[in-house]
């Protein structure tokens, strides 16, 4: 009995001992472990034209996201590309120097795909602003932020029909008249699409969507064109349009300048566009209807995205979907509108 | 419930109960509790204290530093006021529009300010452009009239009106850049050509440079911030400002912009957070300072491992200490515990602990003399009971004293065969009454009459044998003769008598024995006229060890008369016991000193009871 | 019991020496991700990305950037633009410094507070190339590692005078258009740069010193800031016709910018060209070379922005790895300066490839 007792009188002795040193173990520890902070990674940012001013709202973007992230970024200066041969060099260089990830603004979809059908490698590769889709299905092995190009060629021909509705409202209200006619407003009219960049395939699918909806509608005839700097102008300027539709921001910027220098009667100007030049066609009225993509938004988003992946490493892919924006020249000083178009610079 | 408690607190109080281990235990236990209380109700109070403190000095200089910005602010706004007001009232109120123009002095203002103002431009009541600087502005009066600076300034006509941040473009050219301006315009008094008009002076100070103070006041800390916002919770500037505007980031504002200037606890996207808010003058725009938790929680969380981490050393050193201590204090009671578990256990001579604290050292002296003390009286009740078994022994002994009975029955056997059978039969009967009373069927209390009995009977029987070389008479008081004696006393004295005193006297010897009574005493003396002793005689008989005593029996002293006097001494005490007086050549006197108590059949019982007692 | 008690202090005391080690080394640390290979990082800041000049240079400098990008060179570029103000420059190179750039390049607000950018520069040991904004000499020379890319103001305005006196002699001889009123003496207007600003100085006063030298009387209208911008050149100019009406006979702008602007409003005006003074401007920008082209502008003094923006780069790769020395012709170890080249129609072809 009493060696007994004696015996669970040191157990229970013990027990409180190594209670407290292991708090003292821990309370040690909390107090001198400093929250080790998460690992800084490496993503390049291969954009095609970085200086472009759409740009200019992206790079906030992603300066964001690369501070809440512990992101080392570098945006790699671009100036325009003729092959994707010249842009996929700046990604083998990046791999090389040993980034962790790479942001890639694709300048020719097909071309890009097949570089990366071929690619090995540790490195992530994301895509913004246009991913490399054909046919509508994308390639299930890369992820990419921006917007669903077939929505906004959805929206912007809904701003055209809308525009055109409001204007044969007001045109019945001038004549003191009733058309009656609603539907088949652009009956009849012709529309040029323009892209800047055949290899982009967000052009491509906006351009698509915008077609199958004109020929849901019966609309007259329609063409597409390049137009990718001023010397196409003249080309272009030969084209008898009623309607031009824009499908991506050189396009648009080139197609304001040449109706701001040329006079005479315009086609009705509609696009997809975000760069300073741009927003001020529309601000003048140059422009009727523009789709803005929230840029800082893919570029906060595109960095956070990127930044996980490297992180969890689990060869995933996803695809996050950008909001934009249908705005018109009255509502660009309105303050939300302001926000989005005038981003502001540092 | 309760029985099972009951229960298991017994169970506890057994295991505790051992003495030493549960001194030990109570001592480091109790010392260890009143400790760990007061340092855990210590750290608590210092650490509340602490806390409380860092949340108040956060929040003073949360203040202060609101108060400075507030004050920056407040100068910023008032230069551009200033702006308008020197425009006003140098230029614009001393101007005749139709025959002055205001162009140069609209850019001699422009010029000295142009760091913070983008542009200036006054417009008539109907949205006519009079003057701009730097550039000309071509929006048309439709739209003009329709801008917000232009209706605000008109809805408080005394007042200068800011607005909110908005991008500006009154020239329609195509801008070197776009501008975030905050529009500062007001009402004023145009003259043209001496009648009165009314218009709008527009200043557009650049939106950078409020955006630049209150960056230079936010680090980069997102759970510390400052913004500022208008009276009704629209967003000036918040260093998140960008994420706010693509959504990624909330700040709830609105019923922030209607408390009163001061400071509040509020829970904000989940987190407790101090918000300290003062109104700018004259916009009622407000500052608003934002103090997450987090922000001191990290000095916190530091303080409370940092405490933690103290209160367990301290009472992990605490136990160990206690340990020792109340080893100390109780490895000496231990000890001593120990000690006293020897004796239990049967060792009699155990090493006891004395040392320790005083009283510990008190207590183990104590024990150890009353160990010796016992041991001592031990002894000396074995010493009794051996002499007591001895004597009784002797006694018993000399119930049969077998050279008394092998000589008597000789003489018998020669008085057969000399065919004296009355001479014989007279022997034996005395023979058996000797040993009849010598027996006295185990007593060894027995009335004197009996013991005088005895007495004759030896002499009857010594008087024959030894040829009535001497006589013996029996002088004993009638009121003694029913006290009660030891057996087998006068018989040695009568022995010792016949061999040491009148044998050889050739029939001159006499022997008597007499008895008296003097108060609460009995004498019984032999007397005997024979060679008397000499002093050393009488000593060595009284005094003999041991020994001498065993091997008495040469002599025929069966049992010695000091055994005689020892028995009546143990008896009956001290006073009593056996005198001897001898004189050499004359004779002997041998006394026995016995109580005058009344013989009675259960005396030997009181007696022995009586010993128990006074021993 | 009493062992127990010893082997737990001992336990003990290693465990939190354990923890004590263990929590500094925990402290010290912080993983570092990624490699960075030996990469040219330029920090650009300019004084205001709108003006033409500057962001036709830039342009020029970018794609020489991008070319060296192909050619295998490990360079990136941080951009950004102070927008007129001298602090936002000030914090905008100490960010440059803290992102790691290894060299910046400088395009003044204000030239005569470089001192916080030298500072930090000098403590970050970090080699900074100004700009087309000219410090004055004793802050360049304050410090090994600064440099001067850019041109001569002295020159860009004799120049300037000088095609001014050119066109005046030379009309003297033939219709005698310019001298509107006939009096021999040279009416004129200048449209100068920035209040205080070195450049806007310096040209305005030697292009005007190069007509009095060539003997020409001048007689100045009046001189109007219009900083560098087109659009308020536009105004400044529809003031002075206000004021003056066709009585200007040269118009010298500081920059083509200016002079365009001054076109802008007469264009607006719908003023005939006859009556139009003879305009001047200096940069040679390419609006400003199609201004000479179609005969708008008489002409102007070509900036070589090719040159510096070629400059700058190769300096800015010298100033990082210590390589290409050779190709660069330092003055004082310092000063790149390009010439200026006078534009009129006869030259002009040259200059629109």
């Amino acid at each position: 009995m009493k060696k007994q007792s004696r015996m669970s009188r040191q157990y229970g002795w013990f027990l409180i001992v190594s209670i407290l040193i292991s708090i003292i173990i821990w309370a040690a520890y909390g107090l001198f472990a400093e929250e080790e902070p998460m690992e800084t990674v490496h993503i390049s940012v291969i954009l095609e034209d970085d200086g472009n001013s759409r740009w200019t709202s992206f790079q906030q973007g992603l300066e964001w996201a690369a501070r809440a992230y512990q992101v080392d970024l570098t945006v790699v200066p671009t100036a325009g590309f003729s092959k994707t041969e010249e842009q996929w060099e700046l990604v083998e260089q990046k791999v090389e120097d040993g980034t962790d990830g790479i942001l890639l603004n694709p300048y020719n979809a097909d071309g890009i795909r097949q570089k990366l059908s071929g690619f090995k490698g540790n490195v992530r590769i994301l895509l913004v602003e246009n991913d490399i889709s054909r046919n509508g299905d994308t390639i299930p092995s890369v992820s990419a932020v921006g917007p669903d190009y077939g929505d906004v060629g959805k929206a912007l021909f809904d701003e055209i029909m809308e525009d055109y509705q409001k204007r044969a409202i007001k045109q019945d209200e001038q004549d003191f008249s009733e058309t009656g006619q609603i539907d088949n407003l652009l009956q009849g009219k012709n529309v040029l699409l323009l892209t800047s960049n055949p290899g982009k395939s967000g052009a491509i699918q906006a351009g698509e969507k915008i077609k199958e909806l004109m020929e849901e509608q019966n609309i007259g005839s329609w063409e597409t064109a390049v137009l990718s700097s001023q010397e196409d102008e003249i080309a272009a300027e030969n084209r008898e349009a009623d309607i031009i539709i824009a499908l991506d921001d050189v396009s648009l910027r080139i197609a304001a300048e040449i109706q701001a220098s040329s006079t005479g009667n315009q086609p009705d100007l509609y696009g997809i566009g975000s760069c300073s030049d741009n927003v001020y066609y529309l601000e003048q009225g140059m422009i009727r209807s523009m789709i803005v993509i929230n840029y800082f938004k893919m570029g906060y988003e595109s960095v956070a995205l990127l930044a996980d992946t490297i992180r969890t490493n689990n060869g995933e892919t996803h695809r996050v979907d950008i909001g934009f924006q249908a705005v018109r020249p009255e509502e660009v000083h309105t303050p939300e509108i302001e926000k989005l178009l005038f981003p502001i610079v540092q | 419930m309760k029985p099972w408690i009951d229960k298991k607190y017994s169970q506890l109080k057994e295991k505790i109960n051992m003495p030493g281990m549960g001194v030990q235990m109570m001592i480091a236990a109790s010392f260890t509790v009143v400790a760990c209380i007061t340092i855990i109700l210590l750290s608590l109070i210092l650490y509340n204290l602490f806390s409380d403190r860092v949340i108040r000095s956060k929040t003073e200089s949360a203040e202060q530093f609101l108060n400075q910005t507030k004050r920056s602010m407040e100068d910023y706004l008032r230069g551009n006021r200033r702006v308008s007001d020197a425009l006003y009232y140098s230029c614009i109120k001393n101007t005749d529009l139709e025959s002055d123009s205001l162009d140069e002095s609209l850019n001699l203002v422009y010029e000295t300010n142009k760091d913070n103002v983008v542009g200036i431009a006054l417009y008539t009541g109907d949205g006519i452009l009079v003057s701009s600087v730097p550039v000309a502005g071509k929006k048309q009066p439709g739209e003009i009239i329709t801008q917000d600076w232009f209706t605000n300034a008109f809805r408080e006509v005394e007042n200068l009106h800011f607005s909110m941040p908005h991008v500006q473009n009154l020239s329609d050219e195509l801008p070197e850049g776009y501008h975030w301006v905050i529009s500062l315009s007001r009402v004023v008094e145009l003259n043209v050509n001496g009648a009165p008009g009314q218009g709008v002076l527009l200043v557009d100070i650049k939106y950078s440079s409020i955006r630049q103070i209150l960056e230079k006041v936010n680090s980069d800390n997102t759970s510390e911030y400052i913004y500022l916002c208008d009276g009704e919770g629209n967003i000036i500037y918040h260093p998140q400002q960008e994420l706010m505007n693509a959504g990624l980031y909330e700040e709830a504002t609105t019923d922030i912009a209607f408390l009163t200037d001061g400071s509040y606890n509020r829970r904000m996207q989940g987190e407790d957070c101090i918000i300290v808010t003062k109104t700018i003058s004259y916009t009622g725009w407000k500052l608003v300072s934002v103090i997450s938790k987090n922000s001191y929680n990290l000095g916190l969380y530091r303080m409370r491992y940092l405490l933690v981490f103290f209160i367990s050393i301290t009472i992990l050193g605490i136990l160990l200490i206690n340990q020792q201590v109340s080893r100390t204090i109780t490895k000496p009671l231990i000890k001593l515990d120990r000690s006293i578990r020897d004796i239990e256990n049967g060792n009699l001579d155990p090493d006891i602990y004395i040392g320790g604290p005083t009283e510990v050292e008190h207590l183990g002296r104590t024990f150890q003399s009353s160990v010796q003390r016992i041991r001592q009286l031990m002894d000396e009740v074995l010493e009794e009971q051996e002499l007591k078994r001895r004597s009784e022994l002797d006694a018993l002994q000399s119930q049969i004293n077998p050279h008394f009975l092998y000589n008597t029955l000789d003489s018998v056997m020669w008085m057969i065969e000399d065919e004296q059978n009355d001479g014989a039969v007279y022997m034996i009967k005395e023979l058996a009454k000797l040993l009849r009373i010598s027996i006295s069927r185990g007593r060894t209390i027995i009335p004197v009459r009996d013991e005088i009995l005895h007495a004759r009977s030896y002499m009857n029987i010594q008087k024959i044998r030894y040829k009535n070389q001497f006589t013996c008479s029996f002088d004993i008081d009638d009121s003694i003769m029913e006290c009660a004696t030891i057996k087998l006393i006068i018989q040695p004295l009568l022995e010792n008598a016949i061999y040491h005193g009148v044998q050889g006297m050739d029939e001159d010897g006499e022997i008597l024995v007499r008895g008296t009574r003097e108060g609460d005493r009995i004498y019984l003396d032999v007397i005997d006229n024979g060679y008397g002793m000499t002093a050393e005689q009488i000593e060595k008989l009284s005094s003999g060890n041991k020994k001498q005593e065993d091997s008495s029996a040469g002599k025929g002293n069966g049992v010695g008369l000091r055994n005689v006097d020892t028995r009546i001494r143990m008896r009956f005490g001290e006073g009593f016991g056996l005198q001897i007086e001898s004189e050499r050549g004359e004779g002997t006197r041998m006394r026995l000193v016995l109580p005058f108590v009344e013989y009675t059949p259960d005396i030997e019982e009181k007696m022995n009871r009586k010993q128990h007692s006074t021993k | 019991m009493q062992k127990r008690i010893e082997w737990i202090k001992k336990s003990l005391t290693t465990c939190l020496t354990a923890c004590l080690a263990g929590g500094l080394l925990f402290s010290g640390c912080a993983g570092r991700g990624g490699e960075k290979v030996n990469e040219i990082q330029i920090g650009v800041v300019v004084y205001d990305e709108y003006d033409t000049f500057i962001s036709q240079l830039m342009n020029e400098f970018m794609e020489d950037v991008s070319e060296q990008i192909k050619n295998g060179k490990r360079i990136s570029v941080k951009r950004y633009n102070a927008a007129g103000n001298q602090i936002t420059q000030n914090e905008q190179v100490e960010e440059m410094i803290e992102k790691g750039c290894n060299v910046i390049c400088v395009n003044l607000v204000d030239r005569t507070d470089p001192s916080m950018i030298i500072e930090a520069a000098r403590k970050a040991d970090i080699p900074v190339i100004f700009f087309n904004r000219e410090l004055v000499e004793k802050d360049l020379m304050s410090w090994d590692k600064l440099y001067y890319v850019g041109a001569d103001a002295f020159e860009s305005g004799i120049m300037q005078g000088q095609i001014a006196a050119d066109a005046w002699f030379e009309n003297l001889e033939t219709d005698r258009t310019l001298d509107k009123n006939g009096d021999g003496c040279l009416q004129y207007v200048v449209l100068e740069g920035e209040a205080g600003h070195q450049d806007s100085i310096v040209r305005s006063e030697y292009s005007v010193n190069a007509l009095v030298d060539a003997g020409i009387q001048v007689d100045k209208c009046e001189s109007s800031i219009a900083n560098w911008s087109r659009a308020q050149a536009q105004t400044k100019m529809a003031q002075l016709l206000n004021k003056y009406g066709d009585t200007i006979e040269l118009l010298l702008c500081n920059n083509d910018d200016m002079a365009l602007g001054a076109i802008d409003e007469m264009k607006a005006q719908s003023i005939p060209r006859e009556k139009w003074p003879v305009v001047v401007g200096i940069d040679g920008t390419d609006v400003g070379l199609e201004a000479v082209v179609n005969g708008d502008m008489l002409g102007t003094v070509y900036n070589n922005k090719e040159g510096q923006a070629r400059a700058m780069l190769q300096l800015a790769i010298y100033a990082v790895t210590g390589e290409g020395y050779e190709k660069l012709e330092l003055e004082d170890g310092k000063y790149i300066r390009f010439p200026y080249m006078r534009v009129t129609n006869e030259n002009i072809g040259e200059f629109t490839e």
